[in-house]
């Protein structure tokens, strides 16, 4: 199991090194001159060029890849702002926050309330009200989150002015937030945890335990529950991943100074150092997400556990 | 004599997905999800495409003195900021819409189809090196992936295009090599090598048709998906030019005038919605009918 | 105050003159007449929105020694870098600037007013001495001195960042409190001075060195910064150690609020939002249609009234002089300017007063006899006449390209050229990209045939000269790729002390229409919507709300 770990942690820098000269490449090929950006409309193409000597612009490509490379792995610097001239690290620090908040409570509410939708609606398969929660889960995957947001904010802060619209705060902040970044995901775990549950509707055991004369609640949250899980936490990975790259365009509909608003605004401001950062770090949670399922996975699952165990053996050769 | 083993083989299997196709149909229909979504899917593609005979007004045409009406006899979804009908415009926004959704699944899962069976066919060195390229790939989520390259290529259909297909690649990928990883082993494709069919004639004649279903599904529920980040991308001020009126860019005209007109945001955001809905009933049904399991 | 007013209704009625006159082309006259009215409705309106007077009887902070306690200002970007080596920028960074930095001089109507300086002395043409205050000192109480004075010409110049110092050579210290400036060209021109000494932060060389100014600046202001949430807000407090004597300090530099908080908003209609919950009591970004919520009788009314004034900003549209580009033949360029409205342009904007010649009446040196000259393609719309130069010219239905940023002014302005443009039959592509994109692609005269681009400037013919000057680029092309040697004559002269006469510029006016090199589409509005807290508003260089000086009610 430990070889299993270091071998994708090692195979994780590989992809973090792979981002990072992918994202270099695509910025440097990126059209708009980010001296001209900083400079402003005011400048001569004389300033502007002198500033692009004082960035380092004026190098080859293999020169700023080099030196980016060293400066990010050799050093741990990620840079400072263009824009803001304040170091990346400093501000991603005061960001994230924000930005695992609403990803870690939307994560929390669309599970809670997918599982319970997907319960319900699998004990009650075929039956009018499965029929009512997979139709809501319908019509939550298919509304785009930012229209729900807009409308969110039209009925809760332009109508009933019960919560703020826009920054940050107080818990009230982060209610619509929160709320549009879980909605999609209810819809998928409520989908996933209904078909999961019917998968293990049949199983012998259950058959058992009802043959037992237990009580169908308990049947179905002692027995079948914790198996129909399974699948669940692959897709938790997926989920958190998703939302926290979609805090872009929800960050940015409620003007919250999250990462991925950072991110925006730098792409626009052609802010490279900030750029890079904020896809270095994307690229990075979702390959840790993904790590931590995997094991997690392997850890409930003994199958799994078995296999790697048996691999492990194999492939030491002892 | 190995020819004619071909020859009998193939038109089995001919035979077999001919009879398959019809059936899966069949099962489609049977579905009343799946029902409901072609019914509203063929409505709105109909509507999108005799656009030009349905629609009240010319799609550009704008007239200074009836700005903001709201929904009316003469305008079902009232006009906006430019006297643009609201109606109109979305009737030929969904050719916009659709299109960039239909061609960025297709195109996204094509490419995904490709680089997939490469790698679960050729397997060995090939493989590894597609699929650590795929984690490398995907390691960035696809909404990141695709405002990045649309940054970089800057606005226009053809772009936009490109920039949302990307993020579905590697998805193809994953889902074609695992079934062609599963499918490797049966039977018939010892038999087809062991007549010395082409390596590229096994992998598209054989291999494939038996593995594609799920690509399919997905690739359906990819169209929904990608309609969604198509209007995203259009409210974060990427995506097509004005005056291309696609549902996402009237979402991101109308957002200033939300609180004075809110039917300009309802009604693109409604038929998003809708939309999307209808596609992802006909997945839905699409992969039950296409399960080997549930088909009797 | 006053005057602005009294000229922003002239204008509005010599607007609605001239759409009477104008024979608009396809508008049946019943129509003209409506608009007619309709533009009399919007002039009464227009009226109402005038600077607040502060009410007898009240007690406001200008008769008191007690501060207003606390003032919120939306803004809707972000003034990301604090430090004083950015001196251009967006809005929102020269917004919340004045506040805590200041300047060896104001600029005031093209004059300098002395603020840390007590004055200047000519020495020669190009030896100038300032002398300072002797009793300067920061929020902290760091002295100022000429060597940090001295210290921070050089830091700027060092950054790369010092915008407009073609004039200044050096700087040095001759005492304690004097430093020279040497020029590299005699001071000649209008506004030579306002960048190097009028948008030229002074602060501590010491505190510069032990602080981190990019998010929390310490200088000699009337407001201190002390909070700074990157991206949500921004907040000041007031310099209780300010160094002037109060019988000596300038009136735009009293701190008559205690605290004053900047809200990072970048939806519109959240402004309103926030406008109408009290979140905030000041912004100028609400959408022209919910004006009206927030002037007398709409549902915001009570405790909200709206300013309107006209800003400095110019909204120019250029044809691509290139060889290359269709635009380069001038019977084209004028067919383009008479088929467009100014009007429905605007309508369609949603915000800005329609330009009826190239200048912003903003200015003291612009001449309103410039909207009646001969060929003044602006306060006309001619689809007629359009087409008949249209006729003039080899044009055969290619399609032409309007190159502008995305934001969504610039798109609905080009939706509405497009529209105008197909109806005298020239055909057009939109490209419209982020600012990065546009400011690069613009310097590909391939790229586009038609430019709008954003001119500003201390006056009139400092406006000119961005988008006229062929030394701007380094390319010997100005922004529309024209090389003319007789324009740049007229801009160097009206820039000119002895030249910047209403004569020279009205025969430079005339140039430009002779020519068709540029068609102004509209001059900037500023919608000031303000809580009914304010006794009265007052701006820096008339577009940026000093919080601070503004007076307050108190009871």
């Amino acid at each position: 199991m430990g070889k299993y770990i270091l071998k994708r942690l090692l195979w994780m820098i590989v992809i973090i090194l792979g981002t990072s000269f992918i994202i270099f490449t695509i910025l440097y090929f990126t059209p708009g001159d980010p001296a001209r950006m900083i400079a402003g409309g005011n400048a001569t193409a004389e300033e502007v060029e002198n500033l692009r000597h004082i960035m380092g612009l004026d190098q080859s490509y293999f020169q700023q890849l080099k030196t980016y490379f060293s400066d990010t792995f050799l050093h741990f610097d990620l840079g400072t702002s263009w824009v803001y001239n304040k170091p990346v690290i400093d501000e991603m620090r005061t960001r994230l926050p924000r930005t695992v908040i609403i990803g870690l409570s939307a994560m929390a509410l669309n599970l809670a309330i997918g599982l319970l939708m997907g319960i319900f609606a699998s004990t009650h398969e075929g039956k009018w009200q499965d029929s009512l929660t997979m139709g809501i889960a319908m019509v939550f995957i298919s509304c785009p989150d930012f229209w729900v947001a807009l409308m969110l904010i039209l009925l809760l802060s332009a109508k009933l002015g019960i919560l703020p619209s826009y920054g940050i705060g107080g818990a009230e902040y982060y209610v619509m937030p929160i709320i549009c970044s879980a909605i999609g995901g209810i819809a998928v775990n409520a989908r996933q945890t209904r078909a999961s549950m019917l998968g293990v509707f049949r199983e012998d055991y259950i058959t058992t335990a009802r043959a037992k004369g237990q009580r169908e609640r308990k049947v179905v949250f002692r027995h079948m529950l914790p198996n129909a899980l399974m699948p669940i936490i692959t897709s938790i990975g997926n989920g958190f991943a998703r939302i926290v790259a979609g805090s872009a365009v929800i960050e940015s509909v409620f003007s919250v100074p999250g990462i991925g608003l950072y991110l925006l605004t730098a792409i626009n401001a052609r802010d490279y150092p900030v750029v890079r950062s904020c896809v270095l770090f994307f690229a990075a949670f979702t390959s840790i997400a993904m790590l931590l399922v995997d094991l997690v996975y392997a850890f409930v699952d003994p199958r799994i556990k078995a296999q790697y165990s048996s691999a492990r053996r194999g492939g030491a050769g002892k | 004599m190995r020819k004619r083993q071909n020859d009998v083989y193939s038109r089995y299997r001919r035979a077999e997905k001919t009879s398959l196709f019809l059936e899966t149909i069949q099962r489609l229909w049977e579905n009343p999800g799946a029902k409901v979504g072609i019914v509203l899917f063929a409505v709105i593609v109909a509507a999108c495409v005799f656009a030009p005979v349905v629609a009240p007004y010319d799609v550009n045409e704008t007239d200074i003195k009836n700005l903001f009406a709201g929904p009316s006899a003469a305008h079902f979804c009232g006009t906006d900021a430019m006297g643009r009908d609201l109606f109109t415009r979305l009737l030929y926004g969904g050719r916009y819409s659709l299109a960039l959704g239909l061609c960025a699944a297709v195109f996204g899962s094509a490419l995904g189809i490709v680089i997939g069976s490469i790698a679960g066919y050729f397997g060995g060195k090939t493989e590894t090196l597609i699929m650590r390229l795929m984690d490398i790939w995907s390691s960035l989520p696809s909404i990141l992936l695709c405002i990045l390259i649309s940054a970089v290529l800057g606005p226009g259909f053809f772009n936009t295009v490109l920039a949302l297909s990307v993020g579905n690649v590697p998805i193809g990928v994953r889902l074609i090599r695992g079934q062609i990883l599963a499918e490797r082993s049966k039977e018939y494709l010892e038999a087809a090598e062991s007549i010395k069919c082409s390596r590229i004639s096994i992998m598209f004649r054989h291999l494939l048709p038996n593995v594609i279903s799920p690509v399919i599904v997905d690739a359906t529920m990819g169209i929904g998906m990608t309609i969604t980040m198509a209007a995203a991308l259009s409210y974060i001020g990427l995506g097509v030019q004005p005056p291309t009126p696609e549902w996402g860019a009237m979402l991101a005209d109308a957002r200033s005038h939300i609180l004075n007109y809110p039917y300009l945001i309802m009604f693109p955001g409604l038929i998003i919605a809708l939309t999307v809905l209808a596609i992802n009933l006909i997945g839905d049904g699409l992969r039950d009918a296409l399960d080997p399991k549930l088909r009797k | 105050m006053k005057a602005k007013t009294g000229k922003l209704t002239a204008l509005f009625l010599s607007a609605a003159m001239a759409i009477s006159m104008a024979a608009c082309g396809n508008n049946a006259e019943t129509e003209t007449e409506a608009e007619v009215k309709q533009e009399a409705a919007e002039t009464e309106e227009a009226v109402k929105d005038v600077a607040p007077v502060a009410q007898e009887g009240r007690k406001t902070t200008a008769d008191s020694d007690e501060r207003y306690e606390k003032i919120c200002i939306g803004l809707q970007s972000d003034p990301k870098d604090l430090a004083p080596e950015n001196t251009s920028g967006d809005n929102s960074l020269l917004y919340v600037n004045w506040n805590y930095y200041e300047q060896l001089f104001d600029y005031r109507n093209n004059d300098y007013v002395p603020i840390l300086a007590k004055g200047y002395t000519e020495i020669d043409d190009l030896h100038w001495q300032v002398e300072i205050y002797d009793y300067i000192q920061d929020s902290e109480g760091n002295p100022i001195t000429a060597d940090d004075v001295v210290f921070c010409y050089n830091n700027l110049v060092d950054s790369g960042k010092a915008l407009k110092y073609d004039k200044f050579d050096h700087i040095e210290k001759i005492d304690d409190y004097t430093v020279e400036f040497v020029w590299t060209s005699p001071i000649d021109g209008i506004g030579d001075l306002e960048w190097p000494w009028c948008r030229t932060h002074i602060y501590s060389q010491k505190a510069y060195e032990e602080g981190n100014f990019h998010e929390k600046p310490v200088a000699t202001g009337p407001y201190k910064v002390v909070e700074y949430t990157v991206g949500s807000r921004l907040v000041l407090e007031a310099n209780d150690n300010y160094w002037q004597k109060d019988e000596l300090r300038d009136p735009e530099h009293l701190a008559n609020v205690q605290t004053i908080e900047y809200d990072i908003i970048s939806e519109t209609s959240q402004h309103v939002i926030a406008l109408s919950t009290g979140q905030i009591q000041y912004s100028e970004y609400v959408p022209a249609e919910n004006l009206d919520e927030f002037r007398d009788g709409g549902q915001y009314a009570d405790g909200n009234d709206v300013y309107t004034t006209q800003g400095s900003g110019l909204r120019v549209l250029m044809g691509n002089n290139d060889p290359g580009s269709l635009m380069s033949d001038v019977n084209l360029r004028k067919a383009v300017f008479y088929a467009l409205d100014n009007e429905a342009i605007v309508a369609a904007a949603g915000t800005g007063l329609p330009a009826r010649a190239i200048g912003t009446s903003f200015f003291p040196d612009y001449c309103e006899e410039w909207e009646s000259a001969e060929g003044n393609y602006m306060a006309v719309c001619d689809p007629e006449l359009a087409k008949e130069y249209l006729e003039k010219t080899s044009y055969n239905g290619e399609t032409l390209k309007i190159l502008g940023t995305s934001n969504e002014v610039d798109k609905n302005i080009m939706t509405m050229m497009q529209a105008l443009l197909l109806n005298v039959g020239i055909e057009t592509e939109i490209i419209s990209e982020d600012e990065a994109l546009v400011q690069s692609d613009a310097l590909d005269p391939t790229k586009w045939d038609m430019l709008i681009t954003n001119a500003g400037g201390g006056c009139q013919s400092g406006e000119w000269n961005r988008f006229t000057n062929y030394n701007e680029f380094g390319t010997g092309f100005n922004m529309a790729y024209i090389h003319d040697e007789k324009l740049q004559e007229f801009l160097v002269l009206c820039n000119s002390l002895e030249g910047h006469t209403a004569e020279k510029m009205t025969e430079m006016h005339q140039y430009y229409l002779d020519n068709a090199y540029y068609h102004a589409l509209s001059s900037t509005a500023m919608n000031g919507v303000y809580s009914e807290d304010f006794a009265t508003l007052v701006y820096r260089e008339s577009e940026f709300l000093r919080a601070g000086a503004c007076d307050y009610y108190l009871d």
